[in-house]
């Protein structure tokens, strides 16, 4: 739990920012209900060859869940880089949510994203799933592939809107981002995977209790509940932590 | 705030009051007592059982148990002396298994000299119950668990109740003893201050590295008591094995020659029984008190724990009529350690009073064992059962009211003769009984004969066994009226611990975590799979409560550096909690699996013990920085610093070498020579003493300092430290000093822990005003994180819910007497050490709290100091401004002034709550298959927490240790 951040001393209150928009364009709209779906799809396709043979299981979803999450990123999402967030009027709302012309200006931040997912996020979380309770001496391909499905689910569209600013990432890890759609599916994935734990003691003797499968499970789970959740339920709520 | 302050206070008070007397109504509704029967079996008690059925007797040919049995009885005795060899943890497959070191035993059994069992042994698998079952023949409640160790206890003392010791005794008999000096408690010597040995030499089972001694101690005495014939019977217990289990396990490289070794004594005393004239009728009976786990534990009914060996042997048994036996051999299919028939421990009972003519013991619910009654011809065969049903008839009657059963059995007799009895099957124990016995009074109705003596046995043995196995059957006589009363109780004491919080609405971040963590823990409480394993609920919460905190005190920290600062202090209480968790594996699923203390330590024992020095080091260094800062004048604050530590640190070390010697080897040697004349027990007490005296010394002193009174006034105003940081350090010295060595290095991750969680705890809100209008949010935090952590350090310092993972080992530290109070004290406090560290901490956590008002205006110049020692100074200073508030104005005005209120008002709302859970869970699941392994232990755990951590700990000391910060 460290913020990825380079400034020492800059001041950390900045004004309040808004929960992130999809872009209101056909596709995006279709695809940002379609995502949710095919996540929980790919999972539960998988779920049996997943009980029998995680290491592989997950090796071979991870290129799949990060095709769907750059398309999430590329057609639903705005980049930081061609929508300066902050100054935004009601108004100049609908002119914004054009697609961009050039497609590069869009892969170009989605492959930056996926690229400090699998370098950044997963070495990070790693080290926070071994802190929540993984086994560190057995099961490390198993944890390993954890950490990158779970950086996966968290973090792409999270670096695709937000960039990589000390900011906004101190407002991303103390929870005042408000409430949308990439920090409910993140914070959802988040609780899934620790709620995902619970059966793992229990003396049912299912093939299914062992590591790391439950906690995917509560994984891919929470982040649908919580893409549901952030984006049309609790949209705009400040988290409150008094 | 809702209603006034000493309304709260009164509810608060009256939660704590009812907490003790829910726990009490509860546990005399779920063990209830049972009534025993009082005095002495006689021959004539269960001859002249009632005129009714003696002549339902006389009517089948002459009388067939009269006064006369009595005499018959003793003329009869197969065996006029016996040797009962308790062998302790002896589990079945030590002696009958392949593999087995009892070459001689297995050689008897094979020969037809011996007879062997599988006795179950009901739980609670440790000694004192176990004892008492194979001398009483009755099942000991789980009540004499705690008795087991409370073993000053007198009122668990067997004096006054019926034994075949007794019995032997009465019989103008006597009894030498020599073994483990728990039979010495249990029969003490008469008020007249005649002993109820003979002859005697106690044992005590004090350090279980002893492998050798506990036995030599025995062994010496045994051929000398051979070559004499005066006495009737001997007793012999042997520790050695069962040190043996818990040190290495079942497999460990001593087990094998320990067998051999309690082979040899078997060898010796058959030996002499064919040798000696005077043993021609003597019986050896070869005995284990319980089992062993996989671990070498017991306690519980695991596998293995409920399956010791009992044997019979004697050259008589050689011309009884029986089948053969082989030996070595394999357990029964489908079992680990079943072999041969398995049987009561309590059928020992009834078999010796056969053997040796006597009657049966009045609470006995044993059964003559079938493989024994070749040693009598068909008469007295019949005899002896009559006997032996007419003795369980007893207790049955005492249960089911007299009259009427003998009334009911008669008529179901009557009807049988008239050709109708079997029409319908018995419903319910008590019919089942009744027409049991009616078959029996019908059977001994009928005209004598080889096929009518053929089925009355057969009556007789379904009457047996069926009183048997009803009788020991607890779950029928739980007394649910009052089990719902105890709930209720428990329920009220929630309610008002619930009305005594201040502000319940609108709920903060940390009250809504509280809340979840007592309903998750009342839901957790329902599965089985859950209690054994509750570990994992704190690990599990712990990392995400702290992350909770993080996220809060990230958004309070208005510039970069006080940022990277809390995600230090979170990474810190992260990465401590992840090793303390891996320090020792505990639950039942895991156990046994490696873990730091068990995988690292043995082989790395330079680590640890660098480890632990570097604790003692930084203890040394709190104390005499913290502890004696500006009371005494520097030379004198080194020596009582040094004095302590190094006290402290060469018990521990000598300690260490008698406990568990393979984590010392070599170590140290010049410095364990210096104090080899000094006993354990009185280097234990120099350092408790030393502590003891610091102690009183610092609180005099520092209450002189704060009154003005003392000459170093100039001193003081620098370094104002509350008295209570003062007395924690010390407080950490007699913990450490009550944990095992292994576990001592986790009080550096304590100590880093608390500091961690003091920044994080602390709120540096930008407006002030805020902050006076949620004055509590930070007491309901702490109570949060203390109680998390609490349990936390309670699972990784090895502790769980099974009785077998109580350690004795620290309990009688300095103590050369069993004195209950001080090895209560003592065993509280040792398996307990993280909960009541956490405790003293809270109350620094507590009146840390409303300091944070000045932290903004002197933010600038503590910049470049190190942060942990800012926050103590902090600390410190708030304490002591808040108590003195607290002090002049103790109106329910003064926002800050409830930060202890809180948290006690929380930890007991939790204990309730648990309790609630736990009762519920036993009183629901009272038929459930693990209500005795897992359900009941966890009662007596949720008993432990409730009354020793909460009501003793938190409530009493850690009151006195928040009243004292407004002191000095």
């Amino acid at each position: 739990m460290s913020t990825p951040t380079s400034n020492g001393k800059a001041p950390l209150s900045t004004p309040p920012s808004k929960p992130v928009d999809i872009l209101q364009t056909q596709p995006s709209l279709l695809y940002s209900n379609l995502h949710p779906i095919l996540l929980l799809s790919i999972l539960l396709f998988s779920f049996k060859t997943l009980v029998r043979d995680p290491v592989n299981t997950l090796l071979g979803l991870a290129p799949t869940v990060t095709i769907l999450q750059a398309l999430y990123c590329v057609l639903c999402l705005p980049s930081t880089n061609q929508a300066p967030a902050p100054p935004q009027k009601p108004g100049q709302k609908k002119k914004q949510a054009k697609p961009a012309q050039d497609a590069w200006a869009k892969a170009v931040p989605a492959f930056l994203s996926l690229l400090l997912t699998l370098f950044l996020s997963t070495p990070i979380l790693y080290i926070t799933l071994i802190l929540f309770g993984a086994p560190l001496t057995t099961h490390q391909p198993h944890t390993i592939l954890l950490a990158l499905h779970f950086a996966l689910l968290t973090t792409p569209q999270l670096y695709y809107a937000h960039g990589l600013e000390a900011q906004a990432w101190y407002k991303i890890v103390s929870l005042q981002l408000p409430v949308d759609e990439l920090v409910g599916m993140s914070l959802g994935a988040c609780m899934g995977a620790w709620v995902g734990a619970i059966p793992i003691p229990l003396d049912w003797d299912r093939e299914w209790q062992k590591w790391p499968v439950t906690i995917v499970a509560g994984m891919y789970g929470g982040a649908v509940v919580g893409k549901f959740v952030g984006g049309y339920v609790c949209r705009g709520w400040r988290i409150k932590l008094s | 705030m809702s209603c006034p302050r000493s309304l709260r206070l009164a509810a608060l008070s009256l939660s704590n009051i009812l907490l003790p007397i829910a726990v009490l109504v509860f546990a005399t509704g779920f063990f209830p007592y049972k009534p025993f029967l009082p005095g002495l079996a006689r021959f004539e008690d269960v001859g002249e059982l009632r005129g009714g059925k003696e002549e339902l007797g006389e009517k089948g040919g002459g009388p067939r148990v009269g006064a006369g049995g009595a005499r018959r009885g003793q003329e009869e005795a197969v065996f006029d002396r016996v040797v009962f060899m308790v062998v302790d943890a002896l589990r079945s497959d030590f002696v009958y298994g392949e593999g087995s070191g009892f070459g001689f035993t297995q050689s008897l059994i094979r020969s037809g000299a011996a007879i062997p069992f599988t006795a179950h042994a009901t739980p609670p698998t440790v000694t004192m119950p176990r004892v008492k079952a194979l001398t009483t023949g009755s099942v000991p409640s789980f009540l004499d668990l705690i008795l087991n160790f409370a073993e000053s206890d007198t009122s668990s003392s067997l004096s006054a109740q019926d034994t075949w010791l007794a019995q032997i005794l009465a019989a103008n008999g006597s009894i030498v003893f020599y073994g483990d000096d728990t039979w010495l408690k249990l029969f003490p010597p008469s008020p007249e201050g005649q002993p109820f040995f003979k002859r005697s030499d106690g044992t005590s089972s004090f350090f279980v590295s002893d492998f050798t001694e506990v036995d030599n101690n025995v062994t010496r005495h045994v051929p000398d008591e051979l070559a004499r014939s005066d006495w009737n019977a001997m007793v012999l217990h042997y520790l050695g094995l069962d040190h043996i289990g818990h040190k290495t396990g079942p497999q460990g490289p001593n087990m094998l020659p320990k067998q051999r070794e309690m082979d040899g004594i078997i060898k010796m005393i058959y030996e002499a029984m064919e040798g000696y004239e005077h043993h021609e009728t003597t019986l050896l009976v070869l005995a284990g008190d319980h089992g062993m786990n996989a671990g070498g534990n017991h306690g519980g009914s695991g596998p293995g724990e409920t399956e010791p060996a009992l044997l019979f042997a004697s050259p008589v048994f050689k011309a009884m009529e029986k089948r053969q036996y082989e030996c070595p051999t394999l357990p029964k299919e489908g079992t680990e350690f079943h072999y041969y028939s398995k049987v009561e421990q309590s059928d020992l009972v009834p078999a010796l009073a056969a053997m040796m003519g006597m009657p049966v013991s009045k609470n006995s619910l044993g059964v003559l064992l079938p493989e024994l009654t070749g040693l009598w011809k068909g008469e007295r065969r019949v005899q002896l059962l009559l006997q032996n049903a007419k003795q369980l008839l007893h207790i049955v009657r005492a249960k089911y009211g007299g009259e009427r059963f003998d009334r009911d059995a008669e008529s179901h007799a009557k009807a049988m003769e008239e050709g109708d009895g079997g029409c319908r099957g018995p419903e319910g124990d008590e019919e089942k009984l009744i027409h049991g016995w009616g078959e029996v009074l019908y059977w001994l109705a009928q005209e004598r004969g080889l096929e009518n003596d053929q089925l009355l046995e057969e009556a007789l043995y379904r009457f047996l066994k069926l009183a048997q196995e009803t009788m020991s059957d607890t779950a029928s006589s739980y007394d649910i009226p009052r089990m719902v009363t105890g709930m209720a109780v428990a329920g009220a004491a929630l309610v008002f611990a619930v009305i005594s919080s201040p502000s319940l609405w609108p709920p903060g971040i940390a009250g809504m975590s509280f809340t979840l963590i007592c309903l998750l823990y009342g839901v957790m409480m329902f599965a089985s799979s859950y209690v054994e394993e509750e570990q994992h609920f704190w690990y599990w919460l712990t990392p995400v409560w702290v992350s909770i905190l993080i996220a809060k005190s990230l958004r309070n920290r208005s510039d970069m550096t006080s940022a990277w600062r809390t995600a230090a202090a979170g990474a810190i209480l992260l990465c401590s909690h992840r090793l303390a968790v891996r320090w020792n594996q505990t639950g039942q699923k895991h156990a046994g699996e490696p873990d730091i203390v068990h995988a690292i330590f043995p082989e790395h024992h330079m680590l640890m013990w660098l480890l632990i020095l570097l604790t003692y080091i930084m203890n040394g260094y709190f104390i005499h920085t913290r502890t004696f800062a500006g009371l005494l004048i520097p030379e004198l604050t080194a020596f009582a610093d040094v004095s302590l530590i190094v006290l402290a640190t060469v018990f521990k070390l000598n300690f260490t070498q008698a406990d568990a010697p393979e984590l010392v080897q070599g170590l140290a040697l010049k410095l364990r020579e210096w104090s080899e004349p000094f006993s354990l027990v009185v280097q234990a007490r120099a350092a408790f003493a030393t502590m003891a005296v610091t102690g009183a010394g610092v609180v005099v002193l520092a209450i002189r300092q704060a009154r003005g009174k003392s000459g170093q006034k100039a001193k003081a105003a620098q370094t104002s430290i509350a008295l209570t940081e003062r007395l924690s350090h010390l407080l950490t010295l007699f913990l450490m000093t009550q944990t095992r060595a292994p576990n001592v290095p986790l009080f550096l991750a304590l100590e880093t822990q608390k500091s961690a969680l003091g920044w994080l705890l602390s709120t540096q809100s930008s407006s002030s005003k805020e902050k006076a209008t949620k004055p509590r949010t930070s007491a309901v935090e702490a109570a949060t994180s203390v109680l998390l952590l609490s349990h936390t350090y309670y699972f990784c310092m090895g502790g769980s819910n099974s009785i077998s993972s109580i350690d004795l080992s620290n309990a009688y530290n300095g103590v050369a007497d069993y004195n209950i109070a001080a090895v209560g004290l003592l065993l509280f406090s040792s398996n307990w050490a993280g909960p009541i560290w956490w405790c003293s901490a809270a109350v620094l956590l507590c009146t840390q709290r409303p300091a944070i008002a000045s932290r903004k205006e002197t933010a600038g110049a503590e910049k470049d100091r190190d942060w942990v020692m800012v926050e103590r100074e902090k600390l410190q200073e708030d304490a002591k401004a808040i108590a003195k508030q607290a002090n002049e104005q103790p109106a329910s005005e003064d926002p800050h002034a409830g930060a202890w209120f809180v948290y006690v008002a929380s930890m007991t709302a939790f204990v309730a709550t648990s309790l609630l859970a736990v009762m519920a869970a036993c009183t629901a699941l009272r038929t459930h298959l693990f209500i005795w392994t897992v359900f009941s232990p966890k009662y007596l755990y949720a008993l432990a927490w409730s009354l020793g951590w909460h009501l003793v700990v938190n409530v009493g000391f850690g009151s006195l240790l928040y009243q004292l910060c407004s002191i000095a």
